[in-house]
């Protein structure tokens, strides 16, 4: 045991010279580079540009725009292995029952008043997060991820029972995290439909109208930038990732018994 | 002036290297999943640190984050901003990384949490023997 202990430690300090080392012979970052990529200074200098409106995204942010303007196909897959860890939860938690009886024992009376101050406060931010999006730091996914903080803290603090006494079922949740995801796949193909109509060329996931394709998402509302299908995705992902980890929290949060019972019946541990 | 930025980006890529190795002495090592898993998402933000590290850039005054400031912007704003701003092509590939990676532990906990109800732990070294001692004789 004690010789295996001191391979262990050898091989992972060993490693870690190496990989410093990779970093440092490399140029991988250890200096960090004072000119930009070429790549990089090309979106940062048309991200919001109304002087060039053949390639501005007018969007403000530009981490915003390369996400869901510039490599939006990168941003729709990754939704889409979301998607699948969440299909796979729900095959993985099949057959669960609802408790019969919501009974509520939850923290102290502390804990609970302070958690009501504190939910409506997140709940803002992280919409906020994500309809600013394109203006500010944050964006759809950041926005979902702290929106989703609620019912955690809701399930913790309270208890299960009080996410379905206020009338949220699983089910539910994920007829609404489907219906998201096809608005975020009927968005995207907007554009191209749209054109087909009036007799124009689209493009699929377009975003601001380009030089053979001159259809466009709004791109102002009133005078405050708006960046088109940013805004929308953003808006979509909110709810998508939101209610997509509330949905494996509700599953993973399920009583024992409940648990137990779904997989005494399961053929596959027979 | 250029000295700060290099150290902390030293100090950060060396805090990375140790970072990934414990997190493949947890990965392989530790006998409990929620250890394992753990150590996974703590692999998976050191090297989305590396690659922050990777966008990162020395510009004057100072570097500022890929936001375009002042609304509504001039055109010497846009002008001067890519001069200014860091990479924000590593970032955006980094808000994919880490929405895998919590997809990939959503899932990994789960499994984990059905694990812990079926056999009543967590331990890999302990659950073939429950399988053992469950299996019809």
């Amino acid at each position: 045991m004690r010789r295996r202990d001191l391979a262990v430690a050898v091989s992972l300090a060993s490693l870690s010279i190496a990989l410093g080392a990779v970093f440092s012979l490399g140029g991988l970052g250890v200096i960090p580079a004072s000119d930009l990529r070429g790549l990089a200074g090309s979106v940062l200098k048309n991200t919001f540009n109304p002087w060039s409106p053949n390639l501005t995204a007018y969007s403000l942010n530009a981490v915003a725009a390369v996400m869901w303007d510039y490599r939006a196909l990168d941003t729709i897959l990754e939704t889409a292995v979301l998607f699948a860890a969440i299909a796979g939860i729900a095959t993985l938690f099949r057959g669960i029952r609802e408790p019969p009886s919501f009974r509520l024992r939850g923290l102290t009376l502390v804990v609970k008043a302070s958690t009501r101050v504190v939910i409506p406060l997140i709940i803002v931010a992280g919409i906020s997060l994500a309809i600013h999006g394109h203006l500010s730091p944050g964006g759809g996914f950041q926005g979902g991820a702290l929106l989703a903080v609620a019912p955690a803290l809701v399930v913790t603090v309270f208890s299960v029972g009080a996410i379905y006494v206020a009338g949220i079922r699983a089910r539910t949740l994920l007829k609404a995290r489907y219906l998201a995801l096809l608005l975020i796949v009927l968005t995207s193909i907007a554009i191209p439909i749209a054109a087909t109509i009036l007799g124009a060329r689209g493009y699929v996931l377009q975003n601001m109208g380009k030089a053979d394709a001159p259809l466009s998402m709004p791109a102002w509302f009133f005078n405050t930038p708006l960046a088109g299908s940013i805004f929308v995705f953003n808006l979509l992902e909110l709810i998508a990732v939101s209610i997509g980890l509330t949905y494996c929290l509700l599953l993973m949060s399920a009583r024992m018994e409940d648990i137990r019972d779904s997989l005494a019946g399961d053929s596959v541990y027979e | 002036m250029s000295e700060l930025p290099v150290a902390i980006v030293t100090v950060v890529a060396t805090v990375v290297t140790v970072n990934v190795a414990i997190a493949i002495y947890g990965i392989f090592s530790r006998p409990s999943l929620i250890k394992k898993v753990i150590a996974l998402v703590l692999f998976t933000d050191s090297v989305n640190i590396l690659a922050v590290i990777v966008g990162f850039r020395i510009a004057g005054p100072f570097p500022s984050p890929p936001i375009l400031p002042g609304q509504p912007a001039k055109p010497e704003d846009i002008g001067v901003f890519p001069a200014r701003s860091v990479d924000p092509i590593p970032q955006a590939l980094l808000v994919t990384a880490i929405v895998i990676g919590l997809a990939v532990s959503v899932f990994l906990l789960g499994l984990a949490v059905l694990y812990y109800k079926h056999f009543g732990t967590t331990d890999t070294r302990v659950i073939p023997e429950v399988e053992e001692a469950e299996a019809p004789k």
